[in-house]
């Protein structure tokens, strides 16, 4: 009992130190606005290519767009200037981004956009938004981006959450705070060695990111980060759609004259390709009633059986071979579109 | 559910309220069963009534050995071939399903179906373990049964430890559930700092050191030192994790009236191997000593052969170990995992040194320790590889360091263990040498406040529970 007390005690004491202090120590303003906060620039690097090049056809996708779509073969079969936006790790809040604050800005506007996508990316709006991603999406988004927000963020949030991110300092810093016991630990002993915090993170670099993953390792991650994408809540369309950017990206594309097409790439994971379930199916099938209805062009290459497994050099990407094959396949589709 | 998701936070509270408002202690245990099948069928429903069939049959079957004493054997059998069934395909289907589906279609069918991956009941391997002590203890009459199929289906449906343990003794849990509880204070006054224990070694400390660790692991390859450097990262893991999870546990379970055993006492302060075996998680230990190793034991000693003693001495630990080994996964890096100990006990004993050893010199004890933590460091990276070949790999082809690179990211590594391994030393000697007044409560609250920076909406799953 006395030491239940003295503990409430001293957390009591702790907590409200914090609310004075972490303010003052982070120079962050409480109550703060809940969720991440984007810095102040955000980067044009599109608007200029679109601008220089002038490209008739614009694609957005991931990595899977990279390995999968050739664009100078695809410029040659449909005769159209073709530029690809393909950023690795990318899923719908970072197209969105990419489409309001350079691909609509830019004076010159391509006649057609292309997305690549896989599973309920569409429709997915949390999906590749923390960490990492973050730091991409914040390169591309201006200060205030309420959009992206709420949609990326606060409505995966509940209500403690929100409030607690507003009006309570330790756990609306925590990421702040966060990163400063990080770094103390990561650059404190390479430190004492004459490796400074470049040095340090050039070796994280090397070791980490540059290196090859075991192939197991590296199945086991993709599948579990895939499985967000078919989780019961996400595969229902009806409940997803209106709360993702799918209708601002419909809506940005018309605003601009942009003719948006959806393109869906075939992949190896559970849930679709050739073990497509029911549930996927019938998300699919939503998902192409809502495109017919918004005006946007839909090219399923889901479940084509022109894509054998001997096309793919992983779950998700296609192999050179593959990219030439799937190339050729969209420039018949794309054909009929721009007929 | 899992302990740390938001959707147990409420939960918990209202499970409490309810329990402790009804009086009666059929209530009490209604509640507390109903809590738990909505605790384990929260995400995929199936496994409550996969849950709920296996109990119905184990009970229908300890009722058929009383009414019909003469068949206890083969009642005993039939509980072994299905609980044991029932694990064995959950837990090693996908590993031999691809090999199926060849060996189907070379003889003219189709096995694309058994392609399917099945996934793993969580906690199926803890409930099983339970249901089988349980089995066994009636079949050898020293435990006498419960009529009520409520009592026995909370016994091992038991939300606190349903996921991931303690494997408790009918023995112990038993007599509880059969109880009136009423509310007391000391409950609470048990449960709270065996709470924020658990939380602050889950979400502070294996969440964090895991991300170095993971890294390290899901290299193609790397040198011995970095390897060296995430198995000691992983060494530190596994224990904050799985004990972080037993303490919430005993802490959740003490809310409710129950005392449940402990699964470690400092185990990285072993000197043998039977030593960390008594020390780490400890249930299964038991469980495996009572119904594994004694009766291998006690069948060679009686045994017409005449077997030499170093073998009657061996091939207990072994047989044992090899077990332990599977039952912690399909996959060889678990069977070796499980070998290396059950020779490594074998070979101490064999040299004259027991579990209960301890030697007088602080030199020898020293060693010893070291030696010991050693081997402990070497069994985990077995246990975290990703495949033996991987291992092999590193240990015999790759230098013992690379590059500079390697260097300083096994110095973050290194940093990282020093770091979140501190607050663990600390405790153990606050709970040593400052038992009363305000350092304990102090450090309770500096430990709940760093709970609070490294919440997250996902925190991973606690390892344990794949098994």
């Amino acid at each position: 009992m006395r030491s239940f007390l003295r503990y409430l005690t001293i957390l009591f004491i702790m907590i409200t130190v914090s609310w004075v202090a972490i303010p003052r120590w982070l120079d962050i303003p409480f109550p703060r606005q809940p969720g991440p906060e984007f810095d102040k620039r955000a980067r044009k690097s599109y608007i200029t290519l679109i601008d220089n090049e002038h490209p008739d056809i614009v694609m957005l996708g991931d990595s899977t767009l990279m390995d999968g779509v050739d664009p100078d073969l695809l410029s040659e079969l449909t005769g159209k200037k073709v530029s690809s936006f393909h950023a690795p790790g990318s899923a719908s809040a970072f197209w969105y981004i990419v489409l309001k604050n350079n691909i609509i800005i830019a004076e010159h506007h391509p006649r057609v956009l292309i997305v690549v996508f896989r599973g309920t990316m569409l429709t997915a709006p949390g999906y590749r938004v923390h960490g990492g991603y973050f730091v991409k999406l914040d390169e591309f988004a201006a200060k205030d981006e309420p959009v992206l927000l709420e949609r990326a963020y606060l409505n995966h949030m509940n209500r403690a959450e929100i409030w607690s991110e507003q009006y309570f300092p330790l756990y609306g810093a925590r990421e702040d705070i966060r990163k400063k016991i990080d770094s103390r630990i990561r650059y404190s002993l390479p430190g004492w060695l004459d490796c400074d915090r470049t040095c340090t993170d050039d070796s994280m670099y090397a070791v980490f990111i540059s290196a090859d993953l075991e192939p197991g390792q590296l199945r086991n991650a993709v599948a579990a980060a895939e499985t967000y994408l078919y989780t019961p809540a996400q595969l229902d369309f009806s409940r997803q759609v209106e709360s993702s950017f799918l209708p601002e990206m419909i809506r940005l594309s018309r605003e601009r004259g942009i003719q948006l097409v959806v393109v869906r790439l075939k992949n190896e994971m559970t849930g679709t390709g050739n073990r497509e379930t029911a549930s996927m199916k019938n998300y699919i099938a939503d998902l192409s009633a809502y495109l017919d209805e918004q005006g946007v062009v839909f090219l399923d290459y889901g479940r084509d059986p022109r894509l054998g497994s001997e096309y793919f050099k992983d779950a998700l990407h296609l192999n050179p071979e593959g990219e030439i094959v799937f190339t050729r396949i969209l420039a018949e589709g794309l054909n009929e579109v721009l007929k | 559910m899992s302990f740390t998701s938001y959707a147990f936070i409420i939960f918990l509270p209202c499970v409490l309220v309810l329990y402790w408002l009804v009086k009666k202690r059929e209530w009490q245990n209604s509640i507390l069963l109903a809590a738990s099948y909505i605790f384990y069928g929260w995400v995929n429903p199936y496994l409550a009534v996969l849950l709920g069939a296996s109990t119905l049959l184990d009970y229908f079957l300890v009722r058929g050995m009383q009414s019909k004493p003469v068949r206890k054997s083969l009642f005993m059998a039939l509980s072994l071939v299905l609980n044991l069934g029932v694990l064995a395909f959950f837990k090693y289907y996908n590993f031999f399903n691809e090999d199926l589906a060849r060996l189907t279609t070379s003889l003219g069918w189709n096995g694309d179906f058994l392609l399917t991956r099945i996934l793993l009941p969580a906690g199926l391997s803890f409930y099983t373990l339970k249901k089988l002590g349980y089995m066994i203890d009636v079949s050898r009459g020293t435990l006498k049964p419960t009529h009520t199929l409520m009592d026995f289906a909370l016994y091992v449906s038991f939300f606190p430890q349903i996921i991931a343990g303690p494997i408790e003794r009918p023995q112990k849990l038993l007599p509880q559930i059969e109880v009136q509880r009423t509310w007391k204070a000391e409950y609470f006054y048990n449960a709270w700092t065996l709470i924020v224990m658990g939380f602050f070694k889950k979400i502070v400390i294996a969440d964090n050191i895991k991300v170095i660790s993971d890294q390290i692991f899901s290299l193609d390859e790397t040198s011995i030192f970095l390897l060296a450097m995430g198995t000691l990262a992983f060494t530190l893991q596994i224990l904050a994790d799985f004990s972080g999870y037993t303490d919430m546990s005993r802490g959740f379970a003490s809310l409710f009236g129950f005392q449940t055993s402990e699964n470690f006492n400092l185990p990285y302060a072993s000197l043998t191997p039977t030593d960390f075996w008594n020390r780490w998680h400890i249930t299964l230990s038991n469980w495996l000593r009572d119904y594994i190793f004694f009766p291998i034991g006690r069948s060679l000693k009686k045994s017409r052969i005449r077997l030499p003693q170093g073998l009657i001495l061996s091939i207990p630990p072994i047989a044992t170990m090899f077990v332990s080994g599977l039952w912690h996964g399909a996959g060889w890096t678990f069977v070796v995992w499980g070998l290396f100990y059950g020779v490594l006990i074998s070979v101490y004993q064999l040299l004259g040194i027991r579990g209960d050893w301890k030697p007088k010199s602080p030199v020898t004890l020293g060693l010893a320790w070291f030696v010991m933590f050693f081997f402990i460091v070497f069994g985990w990276a077995m246990f975290r590889a990703p495949s033996m070949t991987w291992l092999g790999h590193i240990l015999f082809h790759m230098p013992f360091l690379r590059s500079q690179d390697d260097m300083i990211v096994g110095l973050i590594a290194l940093s990282m263990f020093v770091v979140y391994s501190t607050p663990l030393l600390i405790k153990f000697f606050l709970d040593k040498y400052a038992k009363d007044g305000w350092l304990l409560p102090a450090y309770y609250a500096f430990a709940t406040v760093l709970i609070i920076i490294f919440l997250n909406a996902s925190s991973p799953d606690f390892i344990y529970n794949q098994f």
